[in-house]
Protein backbone atom coordinates (compact mmCIF):
# COMPACT_ATOMS: atom_id res chain seq x y z
CA UNK A 1 0.00 0.00 0.00
CA UNK A 2 1.18 3.33 -0.60
CA UNK A 3 1.07 6.40 1.36
CA UNK A 4 -0.83 9.41 -0.09
CA UNK A 5 -0.76 12.45 1.50
CA UNK A 6 -3.58 15.54 1.28
CA UNK A 7 -3.01 19.03 1.25
CA UNK A 8 -5.10 20.74 3.67
CA UNK A 9 -7.80 21.51 0.73
CA UNK A 10 -8.41 18.19 -0.57
CA UNK A 11 -8.49 16.37 3.43
CA UNK A 12 -12.54 17.00 3.61
CA UNK A 13 -12.55 14.14 1.08
CA UNK A 14 -10.97 12.35 3.13
CA UNK A 15 -13.20 12.73 6.38
CA UNK A 16 -10.20 15.18 7.44
CA UNK A 17 -7.94 13.28 7.75
CA UNK A 18 -4.14 14.40 6.50
CA UNK A 19 -2.92 10.50 5.16
CA UNK A 20 -4.66 7.77 3.41
CA UNK A 21 -3.34 4.31 2.54
CA UNK A 22 -4.35 2.81 -0.98
CA UNK A 23 -3.18 0.74 -3.38
CA UNK A 24 -2.61 0.15 -6.89
CA UNK A 25 0.14 -0.44 -9.18
CA UNK A 26 -0.02 3.29 -11.08
CA UNK A 27 -0.68 6.50 -10.19
CA UNK A 28 -4.13 5.71 -11.78
CA UNK A 29 -5.15 2.86 -9.71
CA UNK A 30 -4.49 4.40 -6.10
CA UNK A 31 -6.70 7.51 -6.84
CA UNK A 32 -9.70 5.31 -8.29
CA UNK A 33 -8.80 3.15 -5.40
CA UNK A 34 -8.97 6.50 -2.95
CA UNK A 35 -12.11 7.20 -4.80
CA UNK A 36 -13.65 4.24 -4.60
CA UNK A 37 -13.65 4.43 -0.76
CA UNK A 38 -14.16 7.93 -0.67
CA UNK A 39 -16.77 8.68 -3.59
CA UNK A 40 -16.12 12.51 -5.28
CA UNK A 41 -12.29 12.83 -4.29
CA UNK A 42 -11.38 12.10 -7.90
CA UNK A 43 -13.06 14.92 -9.20
CA UNK A 44 -10.95 17.24 -6.98
CA UNK A 45 -7.84 15.88 -8.57
CA UNK A 46 -8.83 14.56 -12.06
CA UNK A 47 -10.30 16.04 -14.99
CA UNK A 48 -11.43 14.16 -18.42
CA UNK A 49 -8.79 11.74 -17.17
CA UNK A 50 -5.65 13.95 -16.75
CA UNK A 51 -4.55 15.54 -13.61
CA UNK A 52 -5.95 18.93 -13.21
CA UNK A 53 -3.64 21.63 -14.19
CA UNK A 54 -3.65 23.08 -10.92
CA UNK A 55 -2.93 20.07 -8.98
CA UNK A 56 0.55 18.57 -8.59
CA UNK A 57 1.15 14.98 -7.56
CA UNK A 58 4.64 14.10 -6.18
CA UNK A 59 5.57 10.09 -6.12
CA UNK A 60 8.86 10.26 -3.49
CA UNK A 61 8.89 13.89 -3.46
CA UNK A 62 9.58 13.92 -8.03
CA UNK A 63 6.70 15.56 -9.84
CA UNK A 64 4.88 13.11 -11.87
CA UNK A 65 4.02 15.75 -14.52
CA UNK A 66 7.76 15.68 -15.18
CA UNK A 67 7.81 11.99 -15.64
CA UNK A 68 5.19 9.59 -16.37
CA UNK A 69 2.01 10.98 -14.92
CA UNK A 70 -0.77 9.01 -14.14
CA UNK A 71 1.04 5.56 -15.25
CA UNK A 72 3.73 6.34 -12.64
CA UNK A 73 4.41 3.24 -11.51
CA UNK A 74 3.37 2.79 -7.62
CA UNK A 75 5.67 0.58 -5.28
CA UNK A 76 4.83 -0.45 -1.80
CA UNK A 77 5.52 2.20 0.91
CA UNK A 78 5.90 4.34 -2.13
CA UNK A 79 4.74 7.71 -1.04
CA UNK A 80 2.57 10.11 -2.86
CA UNK A 81 1.74 13.58 -1.88
CA UNK A 82 -1.30 15.64 -3.52
CA UNK A 83 -0.50 19.39 -3.60
CA UNK A 84 -2.72 22.23 -5.16
CA UNK A 85 -1.27 25.69 -4.65
CA UNK A 86 -2.12 27.82 -1.57
CA UNK A 87 -1.60 31.58 -0.76
CA UNK A 88 -2.37 32.17 2.51
CA UNK A 89 -0.23 34.39 4.86
CA UNK B 1 31.07 48.79 4.34
CA UNK B 2 32.70 48.47 7.91
CA UNK B 3 30.57 47.49 11.11
CA UNK B 4 30.53 50.51 13.84
CA UNK B 5 31.04 49.05 17.67
CA UNK B 6 27.26 49.21 18.50
CA UNK B 7 26.77 46.24 15.14
CA UNK B 8 29.16 44.77 16.33
CA UNK B 9 28.30 44.39 20.04
CA UNK B 10 24.59 43.67 18.38
CA UNK B 11 25.54 41.45 16.36
CA UNK B 12 28.08 39.55 18.08
CA UNK B 13 25.68 36.45 18.44
CA UNK B 14 25.70 35.47 15.26
CA UNK B 15 29.67 37.10 14.05
CA UNK B 16 30.48 33.88 16.43
CA UNK B 17 28.56 31.36 13.94
CA UNK B 18 31.50 29.40 12.37
CA UNK B 19 30.27 30.52 8.74
CA UNK B 20 29.21 33.65 9.50
CA UNK B 21 31.59 36.61 10.33
CA UNK B 22 32.19 40.76 9.51
CA UNK B 23 32.36 40.22 5.56
CA UNK B 24 28.71 38.11 5.93
CA UNK B 25 27.52 40.90 7.94
CA UNK B 26 28.50 43.85 6.01
CA UNK B 27 27.23 42.00 3.00
CA UNK B 28 23.86 42.00 5.50
CA UNK B 29 24.18 45.82 5.89
CA UNK B 30 24.21 46.46 2.31
CA UNK B 31 21.52 44.89 1.30
CA UNK B 32 17.80 46.27 0.54
CA UNK B 33 15.00 43.51 0.62
CA UNK B 34 11.56 44.23 -0.04
CA UNK B 35 8.38 42.78 2.10
CA UNK B 36 5.34 42.29 0.33
CA UNK B 37 2.78 42.26 3.12
CA UNK B 38 2.93 43.83 6.80
CA UNK B 39 0.43 40.62 7.77
CA UNK B 40 1.08 37.05 9.35
CA UNK B 41 4.18 36.27 7.28
CA UNK B 42 4.84 39.66 7.15
CA UNK B 43 5.87 40.41 10.94
CA UNK B 44 7.95 37.27 11.50
CA UNK B 45 9.94 38.10 8.26
CA UNK B 46 10.38 41.71 8.78
CA UNK B 47 11.44 41.35 12.10
CA UNK B 48 13.83 38.65 11.75
CA UNK B 49 15.38 40.49 9.00
CA UNK B 50 15.91 43.66 10.87
CA UNK B 51 17.35 41.91 14.09
CA UNK B 52 19.98 40.21 11.72
CA UNK B 53 21.03 43.27 10.14
CA UNK B 54 19.73 44.04 6.86
CA UNK B 55 20.69 47.41 5.68
CA UNK B 56 17.38 48.93 4.54
CA UNK B 57 14.22 46.79 4.61
CA UNK B 58 10.81 48.29 3.18
CA UNK B 59 7.65 46.94 3.94
CA UNK B 60 4.89 47.42 1.08
CA UNK B 61 1.53 47.14 2.71
CA UNK B 62 -1.73 49.12 1.98
CA UNK B 63 -3.84 47.19 4.63
CA UNK B 64 -5.44 48.66 7.65
CA UNK B 65 -4.77 46.49 11.46
CA UNK B 66 -7.73 45.22 12.08
CA UNK B 67 -8.63 43.85 15.70
CA UNK B 68 -8.58 39.94 13.88
CA UNK B 69 -5.14 40.62 12.58
CA UNK B 70 -3.69 40.54 16.84
CA UNK B 71 -3.82 36.66 17.29
CA UNK B 72 -0.88 36.67 14.69
CA UNK B 73 0.22 39.74 13.53
CA UNK B 74 2.71 41.00 16.80
CA UNK B 75 3.82 43.98 15.55
CA UNK B 76 0.63 45.88 16.39
CA UNK B 77 -1.36 46.11 20.06
CA UNK B 78 -4.96 47.38 19.86
CA UNK B 79 -4.09 51.07 20.19
CA UNK B 80 -2.81 50.47 16.46
CA UNK B 81 -6.08 49.16 15.20
CA UNK B 82 -6.97 51.53 11.61
CA UNK B 83 -3.66 52.68 11.26
CA UNK B 84 -1.57 51.11 8.23
CA UNK B 85 0.33 48.23 9.05
CA UNK B 86 3.21 49.83 6.75
CA UNK B 87 3.76 52.53 8.94
CA UNK B 88 3.64 50.69 12.23
CA UNK B 89 5.32 48.06 11.45
CA UNK B 90 7.96 50.13 10.07
CA UNK B 91 8.70 53.02 13.21
CA UNK B 92 8.45 49.38 15.30
CA UNK B 93 11.13 47.85 13.89
CA UNK B 94 12.78 51.05 13.13
CA UNK B 95 13.35 51.46 17.51
CA UNK B 96 14.31 47.65 17.45
CA UNK B 97 17.33 47.83 15.42
CA UNK B 98 18.41 52.01 14.97
CA UNK B 99 21.32 50.67 12.83
CA UNK B 100 19.10 50.06 9.89
CA UNK B 101 16.83 51.96 7.68
CA UNK B 102 12.96 50.15 7.63
CA UNK B 103 10.56 52.33 5.62
CA UNK B 104 6.84 51.84 5.16
CA UNK B 105 5.23 51.49 1.83
CA UNK B 106 1.63 52.06 1.70
CA UNK B 107 0.51 50.43 -1.78
CA UNK B 108 -1.18 48.18 -3.38
CA UNK B 109 0.23 45.40 -5.31
CA UNK B 110 -0.80 44.55 -8.49
CA UNK B 111 0.29 43.37 -11.66
CA UNK B 112 0.23 46.65 -13.28
CA UNK B 113 2.71 48.23 -10.66
CA UNK B 114 4.98 45.03 -9.48
CA UNK B 115 7.67 45.72 -11.91
CA UNK B 116 8.33 49.18 -11.27
CA UNK B 117 7.56 48.63 -7.64
CA UNK B 118 9.83 45.62 -6.40
CA UNK B 119 12.70 47.06 -9.05
CA UNK B 120 16.42 47.36 -7.10
CA UNK B 121 16.23 45.15 -4.06
CA UNK B 122 18.53 42.61 -3.47
CA UNK B 123 15.54 40.21 -2.14
CA UNK B 124 11.93 40.30 -2.20
CA UNK B 125 10.26 38.19 0.52
CA UNK B 126 6.41 37.49 -0.08
CA UNK B 127 4.00 37.24 2.82
CA UNK B 128 1.09 38.49 1.14
CA UNK B 129 -2.09 36.41 0.91
CA UNK B 130 -3.45 35.76 -2.49
CA UNK B 131 -2.92 34.54 -5.54
CA UNK B 132 -3.42 37.50 -8.06
CA UNK B 133 -0.85 39.26 -5.99
CA UNK B 134 1.62 36.40 -5.95
CA UNK B 135 1.38 35.24 -9.07
CA UNK B 136 2.34 39.53 -10.41
CA UNK B 137 5.53 39.44 -7.57
CA UNK B 138 6.77 36.21 -8.88
CA UNK B 139 6.59 37.50 -12.56
CA UNK B 140 8.07 40.89 -11.32
CA UNK B 141 10.54 39.25 -9.32
CA UNK B 142 11.62 37.22 -12.81
CA UNK B 143 11.34 40.00 -15.04
CA UNK B 144 13.90 42.15 -12.74
CA UNK B 145 15.88 38.81 -11.81
CA UNK B 146 15.17 39.46 -8.62
CA UNK B 147 15.64 36.42 -5.87
CA UNK B 148 12.58 35.87 -4.53
CA UNK B 149 11.65 34.00 -0.97
CA UNK B 150 8.20 32.57 -1.04
CA UNK B 151 6.35 31.05 2.07
CA UNK B 152 2.38 30.72 2.00
CA UNK B 153 0.06 29.36 4.39
CA UNK B 154 -3.08 27.59 5.07
CA UNK B 155 -5.17 27.05 8.21
CA UNK B 156 -1.98 24.10 9.93
CA UNK B 157 -0.17 23.77 6.35
CA UNK B 158 2.64 25.88 5.14
CA UNK B 159 4.75 26.15 2.13
CA UNK B 160 8.27 28.00 1.53
CA UNK B 161 10.43 28.03 -1.49
CA UNK B 162 13.58 30.13 -2.49
CA UNK B 163 13.49 31.46 -6.16
CA UNK B 164 16.91 32.03 -7.76
CA UNK B 165 16.41 33.65 -10.91
CA UNK B 166 18.01 31.51 -13.68
CA UNK B 167 19.11 29.33 -11.67
CA UNK B 168 15.61 27.81 -9.71
CA UNK B 169 12.23 27.03 -10.21
CA UNK B 170 10.07 30.26 -10.09
CA UNK B 171 6.60 30.08 -8.19
CA UNK B 172 4.67 30.07 -11.81
CA UNK B 173 7.04 26.76 -13.08
CA UNK B 174 6.20 24.89 -9.76
CA UNK B 175 2.17 25.95 -10.70
CA UNK B 176 1.15 27.32 -13.74
CA UNK B 177 -2.42 28.20 -12.67
CA UNK B 178 -3.71 28.56 -9.41
CA UNK B 179 -6.74 26.70 -8.14
CA UNK B 180 -10.32 28.04 -8.57
CA UNK B 181 -11.32 29.91 -5.56
CA UNK B 182 -13.55 27.35 -4.36
CA UNK B 183 -11.18 24.74 -4.38
CA UNK B 184 -8.13 26.56 -1.88
CA UNK B 185 -9.52 29.11 1.12
CA UNK B 186 -8.03 32.63 2.15
CA UNK B 187 -6.50 32.34 5.80
CA UNK B 188 -9.78 34.80 6.55
CA UNK B 189 -12.01 31.82 5.93
CA UNK B 190 -10.25 28.61 6.96
CA UNK B 191 -8.33 29.96 9.78
CA UNK B 192 -4.88 30.39 11.17
CA UNK B 193 -2.66 30.66 14.36
CA UNK B 194 -0.08 32.83 14.93
CA UNK B 195 2.54 30.14 15.28
CA UNK B 196 1.90 28.54 12.05
CA UNK B 197 2.68 31.88 10.31
CA UNK B 198 5.54 32.49 12.93
CA UNK B 199 7.13 29.01 11.52
CA UNK B 200 7.09 29.63 7.66
CA UNK B 201 8.14 33.34 8.18
CA UNK B 202 10.92 32.60 10.22
CA UNK B 203 12.18 29.83 7.41
CA UNK B 204 11.68 32.63 4.48
CA UNK B 205 13.72 35.30 6.69
CA UNK B 206 16.59 32.33 7.51
CA UNK B 207 16.89 31.83 3.78
CA UNK B 208 16.83 35.46 2.85
CA UNK B 209 19.86 35.77 5.13
CA UNK B 210 21.80 33.28 4.53
CA UNK B 211 21.33 33.93 1.24
CA UNK B 212 22.68 37.97 0.91
CA UNK B 213 25.35 36.78 3.69
CA UNK B 214 26.88 34.62 0.58
CA UNK B 215 25.71 31.07 2.47
CA UNK B 216 24.30 28.52 1.47
CA UNK B 217 20.58 27.82 1.20
CA UNK B 218 18.61 24.77 1.53
CA UNK B 219 15.03 25.91 -0.15
CA UNK B 220 16.63 26.10 -4.55
CA UNK B 221 14.39 23.85 -6.20
CA UNK B 222 12.52 22.59 -3.18
CA UNK B 223 9.33 23.19 -1.91
CA UNK B 224 8.99 22.57 1.58
CA UNK B 225 5.74 21.55 2.74
CA UNK B 226 5.26 20.98 6.72
CA UNK B 227 1.66 19.96 8.10
CA UNK B 228 1.65 21.18 11.94
CA UNK B 229 -1.24 18.60 12.81
CA UNK B 230 1.19 15.87 11.90
CA UNK B 231 4.74 17.24 12.38
CA UNK B 232 5.12 15.96 8.80
CA UNK B 233 8.36 17.84 7.12
CA UNK B 234 8.79 17.24 3.48
CA UNK B 235 10.68 18.83 0.52
CA UNK B 236 9.13 17.85 -2.69
CA UNK B 237 11.16 18.58 -5.80
CA UNK B 238 10.97 21.43 -8.36
CA UNK B 239 12.16 21.59 -11.57
CA UNK B 240 12.81 24.89 -13.73
CA UNK B 241 10.61 24.84 -17.07
CA UNK B 242 12.50 26.59 -20.21
CA UNK B 243 8.63 27.29 -21.43
CA UNK B 244 7.92 29.12 -18.36
CA UNK B 245 5.93 32.21 -19.21
CA UNK B 246 7.38 34.00 -16.38
CA UNK B 247 10.88 32.66 -15.91
CA UNK B 248 11.68 30.97 -19.23
CA UNK B 249 13.12 31.94 -22.62
CA UNK B 250 10.20 34.34 -23.20
CA UNK B 251 8.44 36.34 -21.02
CA UNK B 252 4.62 36.20 -21.60
CA UNK B 253 2.93 38.64 -19.14
CA UNK B 254 -0.61 36.55 -17.55
CA UNK B 255 -2.05 38.29 -14.90
CA UNK B 256 -4.21 36.16 -12.58
CA UNK B 257 -7.68 37.50 -12.78
CA UNK B 258 -9.15 38.70 -9.98
CA UNK B 259 -12.57 37.64 -11.45
CA UNK B 260 -12.45 34.51 -9.16
CA UNK B 261 -12.53 36.16 -6.43
CA UNK B 262 -15.91 38.16 -6.86
CA UNK B 263 -17.28 35.18 -8.29
CA UNK B 264 -16.83 33.67 -4.76
CA UNK B 265 -18.02 36.69 -2.98
CA UNK B 266 -21.13 36.61 -5.49
CA UNK B 267 -21.48 32.88 -4.08
CA UNK B 268 -21.11 33.36 -0.71
CA UNK B 269 -23.94 36.41 -0.63
CA UNK B 270 -25.86 33.88 -2.60
CA UNK B 271 -25.33 31.25 0.27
Amino acid sequence: MAIVRLSTPLRKFNQGKPEVEAGGSTLKEVLQNIDASNPGFADKVLEKGEIKRFVNIYVNNEDVRLGKGLETQIGEKDVVSILPAVSGG
Amino acid sequence: MGLNLNEIKRYSRQLVLPDFGSQQQARLKGSKVAVTGGGGLGCPVSTYLTLAGIGEIHIIDMDNIEMSNLNRQFLYTPEDVGKPKAEVAAERLGEVNPEIKVDAIVERITYDNAFDLLKGYDAVVDGTDNFPVRYAINDACAVNRTPLFHGAVLMYEGRATSIIPKETACFRCAFPNPPPSNMVPTCREAGVVGSMVGLIGSIQAMETVRYLAGLEIGLKNRLLVINVDTMEFEKVRLRRLDDCTACGDTFVPRPVDEVCETRRIEDEQRA
